[in-house]
């Protein structure tokens, strides 16, 4: 509405201007043009009135000339055959020189007297008045033409001489009369003229007085009706947005300004409830992180006592096995006397349980240790992986005694040391060269060891009774076990998941290849430098 | 430096099993001449350099009273005649960052229980040559 009315104001305005300049412009054109034409008319008429003027001063002292001159033989002029006419002439007078001037001056004059008919109209008063005037200046010249035939009675001539100029008086006279009329004429135009110049200046100042007020106007009303209300608006947004967000827009105007608030107040409402909402959401927020941090706290706790338990249980344990293992050793070695042969294989059996049974438990603390997440790793750089597997060989192959399995080494000479924790590397090379010579019955057994940039793999390959597919992912899981394991019983079955979890640490992994029957080749993939070991303790060199 | 027959060795250890299998070990099978077992840890420095000759060699039960394995170990360590005895830590676990402790404590390795008969004497040499063994288990 606000447009529409802004729109109204400025095409009336303009149309304002416009008007008001055609009107100037016309009343200004107007003006001009008629006060050229009665110029034009009046010019001419005073022009002419004078050149009569002239003319008949002409004629009178014509007359007294030809009078002068002219004693005898002119005829009698008979007024009634006289025709006074522009084209006047003395007819069968003898007449001296001058009488062609004097018919001369007469029809010149009888010719500015029509032109000046023509000029004013026939219907003229003046030139009705004038015409008489002539012929009767003419009619009385020719009678004192007769007269100085007739008299030579000075006094005669002197009196009709005086009315011959007394005729001549008389068009002047008119003359006169006439010429002041017209340039009366001329000056009431004038005047009239610079009268409407004024008039219509007054009027344009007027109108441009008109427009500045109306201008005025428009801006108050645009101020009012359009700027203020945006400005209480604007204010009041800006409150809000400052804080107080619980105010509202009054709602005062109509149109689009009444929109206007209204809209920003529903959406200072929308925004309200968003911000309830976020507050709501942060406290739910705030509620879960506490709970978040709590269960972290409590994990850790967990884990602490975990790790407490799992050091004492690992002492407690293990320290009876040092007499169980040692003391029956030396009994059976001889130590303390001579052990007849059966007595040495029973004691040595029992020295093989309570080794298994360390070994047992040393698997049951890895493997829990891992889940965890409490192993560590003793880690050193410069591990001799060759040295390890030597010894892993070795042992190998007293284990093997008895079995027809070949065991081969294939070790380059510049295998390169890694950064690694020892002890481990042998623990899982130990775990798979065991599983190798408990599940294959004969044929051969290869370490190799082959390394890149980056890493070093040692290959652990057997003729074995090899394992299905199906059974891969199950012999790394702990607690299960393939067929195979448990058939031959012996072994945790926590040997490969706590091999693949070291080898994890290690940055590395465990790689199965094997089919049923065809044997299987595990291999350990370990970094030569892994960037996420870090070192334990320094080499004392 | 005149090379011994036999090393001169210390150990200190509360378990009576624990002592009674290095003194087989290294007495009766090896023939150690000299090798003295401490029950526990009192009076443990007056007993320390009451000892002749000077051990070459200390074991130390980490778990003992009244001094712990590393408060001997810093008793010995500020004794003039032990400054370069090879001292290590005798024990059956090691957790974590026990490790870190024994290292940064200054202990010159640390063997595991139960002993293994077949490799303490090598690795009791390769001590005393000045190697660093670290047998973590556990």
């Amino acid at each position: 509405m606000i447009l529409r009315r802004l729109i109204i104001l400025f095409v009336l305005l303009f149309l304002l201007s416009v008007g008001e300049s055609l009107i100037v412009f016309r009343l200004l054109s107007d003006s001009t043009l008629e006060f050229e034409r009665i110029t034009d008319e009046i010019s001419p008429t005073l022009i002419t009135a004078s050149e009569i003027r002239a003319s008949s001063t002409i004629v009178v002292n014509e007359f007294i000339s030809v009078a002068l001159v002219n004693n005898t033989g002119t005829p009698e002029v008979n007024f009634s055959t006289l025709q006074l006419t522009t084209d006047f002439q003395f007819d069968g007078l003898v007449v001296s020189g001058e009488i062609a001037e004097l018919e001369q001056a007469i029809q010149t004059l009888y010719q500015q007297v029509e032109t000046l008919e023509t000029l004013m109209g026939a219907s003229s008063t003046e030139v009705e008045n004038l015409t008489v005037a002539v012929d009767d200046l003419i009619v009385t010249g020719i009678t004192f033409l007769n007269m100085t035939q007739q008299t030579e009675s000075f006094t005669e001539l002197a009196d009709e001489e005086m009315v011959l100029e007394l005729a001549g008086d008389r068009i002047y006279v008119l003359v006169d009369g006439l010429i002041v009329d017209q340039q009366m004429r001329l000056v009431n135009l004038e005047t009239q003229a610079n009268q409407r110049f004024t008039n219509t200046f007054n009027n344009a100042a007027i109108g441009t007085v008109l427009r500045g007020l109306f201008f005025a106007v428009t801006i108050i009303l645009i101020s009012v009706w359009v700027l203020q209300p945006i400005r209480r608006i604007t204010d009041t947004a800006e409150e809000i947005a400052a804080g107080k967000i619980n105010m509202q827009i009054e709602q005062q105007s109509a149109g689009e300004l009444g929109s206007l608030e209204r809209a920003l107040n529903q959406m200072l409402e929308a925004i309200r409830e968003r911000d309830n909402q976020t507050v709501k959401l942060n406290e739910q927020l705030e509620q879960r992180v506490t709970e978040a941090e709590q269960a972290r706290a409590e994990a850790e706790r967990s884990n602490q006592v975990k790790s407490a338990f799992l050091a004492s249980m690992s002492h407690e344990l293990r320290t009876p096995l040092n007499a169980v293992i040692n003391f029956t050793k030396f009994v059976a070695q001889g130590d303390l006397g001579e052990v007849n042969d059966e007595q040495k294989d029973m004691l040595m059996e029992v020295v093989d349980s309570g080794r298994h049974l360390l070994h047992l438990i040393n698997d049951v603390l890895d493997m829990s240790k891992i889940e965890s997440d409490a192993l560590t790793l003793f880690v050193q750089d410069n591990v001799d992986v060759s040295e390890i597997i030597d010894t892993v060989v070795k042992s190998g192959e007293v284990l093997i005694q008895g079995k027809d399995i070949e065991l081969r080494k294939v070790v380059p000479d510049d295998l390169p040391l890694i950064r690694a924790d020892g002890q481990r590397v042998r623990q899982i090379l130990t775990n798979l060269m065991s599983n190798a010579i408990k599940f294959t019955v004969e044929g051969h057994i290869e370490v190799r060891a082959s390394y890149t940039d980056e890493s070093i793999t040692i290959t652990v390959k057997d003729t074995g009774a090899g394992i299905a597919k199906a059974d891969f992912e199950n012999i790394f899981d702990a607690f299960k076990q393939t067929e195979q394991g448990m058939l031959t019983g012996g072994g945790t079955g926590l040997g490969l998941p706590i091999s693949k979890s070291l080898a994890e640490v290690h940055g590395g992994k465990i790689l199965l290849d094997s089919e049923v029957g065809k044997g299987s080749t595990f291999q350990l993939v370990i970094p030569i430098k892994s960037e996420s070991l870090k070192l334990e303790i320094d080499q004392k060199v | 430096m005149t090379k011994k027959a036999h090393p001169v060795v210390l150990y200190v250890e509360d378990n009576p099993a624990s002592r009674r299998i290095v003194r087989m070990l290294l007495q009766n099978r090896l023939k150690y001449e000299h090798v003295t077992i401490f029950q526990n840890s009192d009076d443990f420095e007056a007993r320390v350099l009451a000892l002749e000759p000077i051990p070459d060699i200390i074991f130390l039960d980490i778990h003992l009273k009244p001094l712990d394995g590393f408060e001997m170990l810093k008793v010995l360590r500020g004794l003039a005649p032990f400054e370069k005895t090879k001292i290590v830590a005798l024990t059956a676990s090691v957790m974590n960052n026990e490790v870190e402790q024994l290292r940064s404590a200054g202990f010159d390795g640390c063997f595991s229980k139960p002993i293994d008969l077949d490799t303490f004497e090598d690795n009791l040499h390769r001590a005393l040559a000045g190697e660093n063994i670290w047998e973590i288990v556990g």
